[in-house]
């Protein structure tokens, strides 16, 4: 995904809850003991996390072989 | 210009770079080993494949400890501040260290000696450079499935990348060439860590392995290391030999 991508990506998304656009912020996961640092859109006053099916299927689904030694 | 006290021959020297570190764990590992084998300020280290002098200039900065580093590709480097001790770096392998016999306190080999053609020969000259008592540091990707010693298979036909041996194996070696094992330690969730850290940059681990080998290698060897599923360790051994 480009930069435009992502910038576009991110004004198509407005949280349900509170009616603000979702922002790109830094959110600390963790998964099978092991924490990282990923780029996804949030909505900066309740940080309800949007995992875009994208995400999923890809960078996350990579991460989970990898850690899961699949 | 030579200093017949340290150096074999006369060292082809490359400066001091600020460093980029792309390795499992990081400095944690090293900072790990350095504690456990007491270094101190004035002890005689050296960095085997010290790439852009990461290891070197940490060690400085925290520890006081002014290394050597070898790289057969070493970066051309800036120069820390003026006037400050800086680590000497030369151009080299570790199958021909152009050190001293007897002379080092302390070998780091971070991330390098899956990268070597000839291990036993890079451990018999680890044998010779290291002091009587002076401890060997290895951190490194292993065969987590063999417990038979075999490398992995090379999938890439040409290539002399060997990514990586059994623990059984790594201690074999060890023994054969006057070390004592101290330390055996998996590291395999920091691996883990920085794979997936790469993932999320968007740089897929077949990268991260031809990165790992600075440019060095003949051929990328991510795939076949991948696949085989390795592991990642911190192993340590005193010399009892001089």
């Amino acid at each position: 995904m480009t930069v435009r991508d992502q910038q576009k990506e991110e004004k198509e998304w407005t949280c349900a809850r509170c009616g603000i656009d979702l922002e790109l912020a830094k959110v600390q996961i963790t998964y099978v003991g092991c924490g990282f640092t990923i780029d996804v859109l949030r909505c900066p006053q309740c940080h309800l996390v949007l995992v875009t099916e994208d995400l999923a299927v890809g960078k996350l689904a990579e991460a989970e072989k990898v850690l899961e030694d699949k | 210009m030579l200093d017949d006290c340290i150096f074999t021959k006369e060292p082809e020297t490359i400066g001091v770079a600020p460093s980029s570190l792309a390795r499992p764990g990081g400095l944690y590992i090293t900072n790990r080993a350095v504690e456990f084998c007491g270094f101190t300020a004035g002890d005689r280290v050296a960095d085997i494949g010290c790439g852009s002098c990461g290891t070197l200039e940490y060690l400085l900065t925290t520890y006081g400890i002014c290394g050597f580093g070898l790289d057969p590709a070493p970066m051309i480097l800036a120069v820390g501040a003026q006037g400050m001790q800086r680590p000497s770096v030369v151009r080299g392998i570790a199958e021909a260290l152009p050190f001293k016999n007897s002379l080092l306190d302390g070998l780091f080999c971070e991330c390098v000696l899956s990268l070597v053609d000839d291990l036993d020969a890079a451990l018999q000259e680890f044998s010779r450079v290291l002091k009587k008592g002076g401890h060997l540091i290895i951190s490194d990707l292993y065969y987590r499935t063999s417990t038979d010693g075999s490398r992995l298979d090379r999938p890439y036909g040409q290539s002399n990348i060997q990514p990586a041996i059994s623990k059984r194996r790594m201690k074999g070696l060890l023994e054969a060439h006057g070390f004592n094992s101290l330390l055996w330690e998996d590291h395999t969730r920091a691996l883990k860590e920085l794979v997936v850290q790469l993932i999320f940059a968007g740089q897929s681990p077949e990268d991260f392995w031809k990165q790992s080998c600075r440019d060095c290698a003949p051929s990328p060897p991510g795939r076949s290391i991948i696949s085989a599923k390795p592991g990642y360790c911190l192993v340590i051994a005193r010399c009892h030999t001089s």
